[in-house]
């Protein structure tokens, strides 16, 4: 197992490339799903208030 | 919400217009029908990369023989040509959108051509950065501005100017077509990227899969790589929809269908 983890002394070099990769991709993985949490929220609480403004008149 | 989705053949008014099968392809410029599209395929192409992304690392960290000259050094491949094509075929994507927004005026082809762009900067990103990493145990140094690597650095630029250019101009119709012309304008650096190790003296090394005379990587090492590559591409279009269904909720947001959906 060290020895797949040294990939022939250029462990270093190997796995720092597949952490940015994997660390990357799943940041932009992420940030659409949350910023559509967001968005959701957003519109709905604009709705409501519009719905709000409505009826007091 | 998935109940609005039909599939194009199940969908009633397709049936007056069986006999042009190609009408089915305009309802994607409809951006309701595109949202419920992506709200179902969206995650389904998720869990299909997870996947084949992780058959696909398996097999190129475990199962494939080391490289005869590089050791194991080499395994940085089955991220860095995934990540380096992706952000070429992202750009092409991305421009060809634009195009189809210009031409026809549609705007979900901005929008997904807008969805694009940091998902191909990300990808213009790990290709520099895993490449410089492999750079250093083979080559003996992170960086050195010969062409192939100073043309994708060229390409993250291009991304991150459409993206400055897109975010500048406050009315989105306008903003969209300028950021389009631009990704047209830069469309003549992918074949310079694709060339870049033919036409000039490069440390990098050639083409070693897209060779008139068949790949030169041994089968081995080659099945991993085209799962992570598939994978990849699985990945990509997981994210694209993802972000062009908040493109079109934002954009939209004044409409029935978007009322519908949030409140639902």
């Amino acid at each position: 197992m060290a020895e797949f983890f040294n990939m022939g002394g250029h462990g270093f070099y190997v796995w720092i490339s597949y952490a940015v990769f994997f660390g990357v991709l799943t940041y932009v993985f992420l940030t659409p799903l949350l910023r559509h949490k967001r968005l959701v929220q957003e519109i709905s609480r604009q709705q409501q208030s519009v719905r709000q403004s409505q009826t007091c008149k | 919400m998935t109940s609005q989705y039909a599939p194009p053949g199940n969908h009633p008014s397709s049936r007056k217009q069986t006999r042009r099968s190609w009408v089915w392809f305009h309802r994607f410029g409809s951006p309701s029908y595109f949202y419920q599209f992506a709200s179902v395929w969206g995650p389904r192409s998720g869990w299909g990369a997870v996947l084949v992304m992780a058959i696909g690392f398996y097999m190129g960290l475990f199962v494939a023989p080391p490289d005869y000259q590089m050791g194991d050094s080499y395994r940085i491949i089955y991220i860095h040509v995934p990540a380096a094509w992706m952000s070429l075929s992202v750009y092409v994507l991305m421009a060809a959108t634009a195009a189809v927004g210009l031409v026809w005026k549609i705007k979900v082809s901005f929008c997904i051509s807008r969805a694009c762009a940091p998902i191909g900067a990300a990808f213009a990103f790990c290709a520099l950065v895993t490449g410089s990493l492999w750079g250093r145990p083979t080559w003996g140094t992170y960086w050195i501005w010969d062409a192939r690597l100073t043309s994708e650095l060229i390409l993250l630029f291009l991304y991150f100017g459409y993206m400055a250019l897109d975010k500048a101009i406050p009315d989105r119709r306008i903003a969209s077509q300028a950021a389009g012309v631009l990704s047209l304008v830069g469309l003549i650096n992918i074949p310079i990227i694709h060339y870049s190790v033919e036409w000039w003296n490069t440390l990098h090394q050639g083409s070693t899969i897209f060779r008139m005379d068949g790949p030169s990587i041994d089968s081995r090492m080659l099945v991993p790589l085209l799962v992570a590559v598939a994978g990849t591409n699985l990945y990509f279009i997981s994210v694209l929809l993802n972000r062009v269904r908040c493109e079109l909720l934002h954009s939209e947001r004044r409409t029935q269908w978007v009322r519908e959906i949030v409140n639902g």
